[in-house]
């Protein structure tokens, strides 16, 4: 058979979508969550909960669009990263399990801060920090002999991952500080803006810790930034995050509302552009590419008939929740 | 290809046993708990006050778009 179409490029694209578009809806709802366990009382408790029980369940359809991808599109770097990946995966579906369940048995009992209270802030920043671990460990590479993968499933724990797994969770703090200065007023919204101003030093201090250390770690990494003429190709990344630091951090301290939760997207954007630029086009970094990876190319034009009838559909309702959800939330009015 | 072979090799049986044990442990933990928040739901019974039924129904009037069709549907016209 003459190939037609090269389908690779685009399940490329649906699954990084998918992965992305995850990253900053659930970035955002799981950093309301570790932001939750700061507010002081059970009235600001309640709104913040209400600026994200509309929809935080919906964002974690990308989660399952870009894993069950992976495994239908490019099935053999899903069997390297998911069993290397084994335990940061398992303890991240556990919290979100502790997280999806605290929205409805705090209610039960809202006026209290009650277990479920800790469980929702607990249970947000465990599952947070478990993906930030697998961040790490995909930007590392994973030990590969044949096409298995050859370490163990402790491997996960290494000084770099858990860096980034702490990173994340200032990311996502960062995501969720933006969220709620959009969803909230008075006393909420002061104290997201303060708690997104220390999220946003940690970001920047991390992203650049971050782009120190993965090129010392990879040569190809390095070779890929530093070498002529792709430094002066790349060096837009680097300029445009300082850019959209400053003016994230200027949106914080100014009445602005909706600045910085643009600003804090923008920030995983350049984050995300800067993992392709030093990955791409490996799967399994320093072992397959991404088409090396690719189920044949009959699955992959099969499954793509029903993903593209399915993809507009999420887009659309997603797109309508937000917009019947818009506006400011109160601590009283919400969902029970 | 048998189950046994398809096994990932780096998965021991230890692995298992742990994840196994975790999602016993977050089950054995949630449903107890659901059971109990049920229970105490309908020991408390029914509210009685009608500040809650008044809330909830004031939510609920019809918009005035609405009113307007059902009149229609009703064969009225404004």
């Amino acid at each position: 058979m003459t190939q037609v179409l090269d389908f690779v490029p685009i399940w490329t694209l649906i699954c990084g979508m998918a992965v992305f578009f995850y990253v900053l809806l659930d970035g955002f709802d799981l950093g309301v969550g570790m932001l939750f366990g700061l507010a002081p009382d059970a009235s600001s408790r309640n709104a913040i909960m209400n600026t994200i029980a509309p929809i935080w369940d919906g964002n974690e359809t990308w989660l399952i669009l870009g894993g069950l991808g992976l495994l239908a599109a490019f099935p053999l770097a899903f069997a390297i990263i998911i069993p290397a990946m084994y335990f940061p995966i398992l303890v991240m579906l556990l919290a979100l399990i502790f997280r999806g369940v605290a929205f409805e048995f705090r209610l039960r009992d809202a006026e209290n801060k009650t277990f479920w209270d800790r469980a929702f802030c607990y249970g947000s920043a465990i599952g947070t920090f478990a993906q930030g671990m697998v961040l790490g460990n995909f930007i590392r590479g994973f030990q590969v002999s044949g096409e298995q993968f050859a370490g163990t499933s402790f491997d996960f724990v290494n000084p770099f991952a858990l860096f980034t797994g702490i990173a994340l969770m200032f990311g996502y703090g960062l995501l969720g500080a933006g969220w709620l200065i959009l969803k909230t007023e008075g006393s909420i919204q002061a104290a997201a803006r303060r708690h997104g101003r220390i999220c946003l030093i940690a970001v920047l201090v991390a992203i650049g810790a971050i782009s120190l250390w993965t090129p010392f770690m990879s040569e190809e990494i390095a070779t890929r930034w530093f070498a002529w003429p792709n430094i002066a190709f790349f060096s837009p990344v680097p300029i445009a995050t300082v850019v959209i630091a400053l003016f994230t951090w200027r949106a914080l301290d100014s009445n602005s509302e909706v600045i910085p939760f643009v600003g804090a997207m923008g920030l995983f954007v350049v984050s995300y552009v800067a993992i392709v630029i030093s990955l791409y086009p490996m799967i399994v970094p320093h072992h397959f590419t991404l088409w090396q990876a690719a189920s044949s190319e009959r699955t992959q034009a099969f499954l793509l008939i029903g993903t593209l009838v399915l993809l507009p559909v999420i887009l659309m309702y997603t797109g309508w929740s937000y917009w019947v959800f818009r506006g400011k939330v109160r601590s009283d009015i919400g969902y029970d | 290809l048998r189950t046994a072979e398809s096994v990932s090799p780096s998965l021991t049986s230890l692995d298992v046993a742990i994840s196994l044990a975790g999602y016993m442990l977050v089950y054995l933990l949630i449903y107890p708990f659901g059971l109990f928040l049920m229970l105490r739901i309908i020991r408390k019974g029914p509210e009685h006050s009608d500040e809650r039924a008044s809330r909830i129904e004031s939510a609920h009037r019809p918009e005035p778009a609405l009113a307007g069709a059902l009149d229609l549907a009703k064969g009225e016209t404004r």
